[in-house]
């Protein structure tokens, strides 16, 4: 190799770099000001969530950069897989492990139920529809534990494409919209109590943003049962993004089971970083700086979103066709049913909560 | 088998775990935030 070929193109990465962060200060600008804004059907603005924006700026930046090379020179600079990463360790420093021994029993137990019957149905469903490995992986947990947050995760723990990531994040907040509303509008026809109603949008609905637009739309203590219950499975990312990276680095290829070696080799490293700050935030190690580490995960996962927009592959996206929709629409189905039967059941017979 | 060392590369998951305790640390310092570098709009 020649000395020209090895050397690092510092420019090309600074100017990738630049070109990132502006486009994730222009995201959250515009994420800023669609939150002040009320939707059509009374959906609030803050369901538009930044994601969409980063990866739509992202998008659009891309069009106009490809056909003049400018992409090209600046791919050294776009690190979607870093942003992720370090997005995934600050998600960790916000989840309070104690959440999943104290809270309300009927939680957990849901939580429990869903995940598990989630996950499965839909990486059943999805292989029945013959889709990639990784993708079904991503969409499962998206829809089994707690949609964006989750999908970035299982991603991450199983090596998935970009595009995938992508596709599971748009549907995710797309379909979380109608759902906001929908869910309280046959909530309150069906005559459910607040706990049921709680549980249920919190068990059912993806986007956390979602859950407390659907849980404020019914009644305030609505909204608090939701809040715990979408809490107590996003405190379950961590468990689930464990067991996929166990899974996916133990995988056998070509009959061959891998050794100890290897799979330590795929293990994705981050899913340690993310239960040590998981840890440390437990013990309220933390907590001064709780607020900050929240925006600065905000801001990596933007950053991850744009980078996203800007290697969007269009042709990838092209190719995995409407069979993601489909699964992902019945699965949504599954999962509405489900949480409803389990939240009914839980919290009415079970392990009713007194508001 | 030669005796020229060995070059230490840290994977971009490592690289990840660093960066993100390096900015916890600045939040829980009070390097950032409300009082030091404000990255909150």
């Amino acid at each position: 190799m020649t000395p020209q070929t090895n050397r690092i193109p510092w420019l090309r990465i600074l100017a990738g770099l630049v070109l990132t962060f502006a486009l994730a200060v222009l995201a959250w600008w515009i994420t800023k000001k669609i939150y002040a804004v009320s939707l059509p059907f009374g959906i609030p603005g803050k369901a538009l969530e930044y994601p969409i924006w980063a990866v739509l700026l992202g998008i659009a930046t891309s069009l106009i950069l490809r056909p003049v090379k400018g992409l090209d020179y600046v791919r050294p600079g776009i690190k979607t897989e870093l942003f992720l990463k370090i997005g995934l360790v600050l998600l960790g420093a916000s989840i309070n492990l104690k959440l999943l021994v104290t809270t309300a029993g009927g939680a957990i137990v849901q939580a429990l139920i869903l995940i598990t019957c989630v996950f499965l149905f839909t990486y059943w469903l999805a292989g029945r529809f013959g889709l990639d490995d990784k993708l079904r992986a991503v969409m499962s947990a998206a829809l089994a534990v707690c949609g964006v947050s989750a999908a970035i995760a299982a991603a991450g723990s199983v090596l998935a494409k970009k595009e995938q990531v992508t596709y599971v994040v748009a549907l995710v907040i797309v379909v979380a919209l109608p759902m906001m509303v929908l869910a309280p509008l046959t909530a309150g026809a069906m005559g459910l109590t607040d706990a049921v109603a709680g549980a249920w949008f919190g068990g059912n609905i993806d986007t956390t943003a979602a859950v407390i637009g659907a849980g404020t739309i019914y009644s305030e203590a609505a909204q608090q049962v939701a809040s715990i219950v979408k809490n107590t499975q996003n405190a379950l990312i961590g468990v689930m993004a464990f067991l996929l990276a166990v899974f996916y680095a133990g995988k056998t290829e070509g009959g061959q089971r891998p050794g100890a070696r290897l799979i330590w080799d795929r293990f994705p490293k981050f899913v340690l970083g993310f239960i040590v700050a998981s840890i440390l935030f437990t013990l309220g190690w933390l907590d001064t700086g709780k607020d900050v580490i929240n925006a600065l995960r905000n801001w990596a996962f933007t950053l991850a979103f744009v980078s996203m927009g800007l290697e969007f592959a269009f042709g990838e996206m092209k190719r995995m066709g409407w069979k993601p929709v489909s699964v992902f629409l019945i699965a949504t189905l599954f999962n509405t049913l489900l949480a409803l039967g389990a939240a009914w059941v839980i919290f009415t017979y079970l392990l009713p909560i007194t508001l | 088998m030669s005796d020229t060392p060995k070059k230490f590369n840290l994977s971009e998951d490592w690289w990840a775990v660093i960066l993100a305790f390096v900015l916890i640390l600045l939040a829980v310092v009070g390097v950032m935030g409300a009082n030091g570098l404000n990255i909150t709009f």
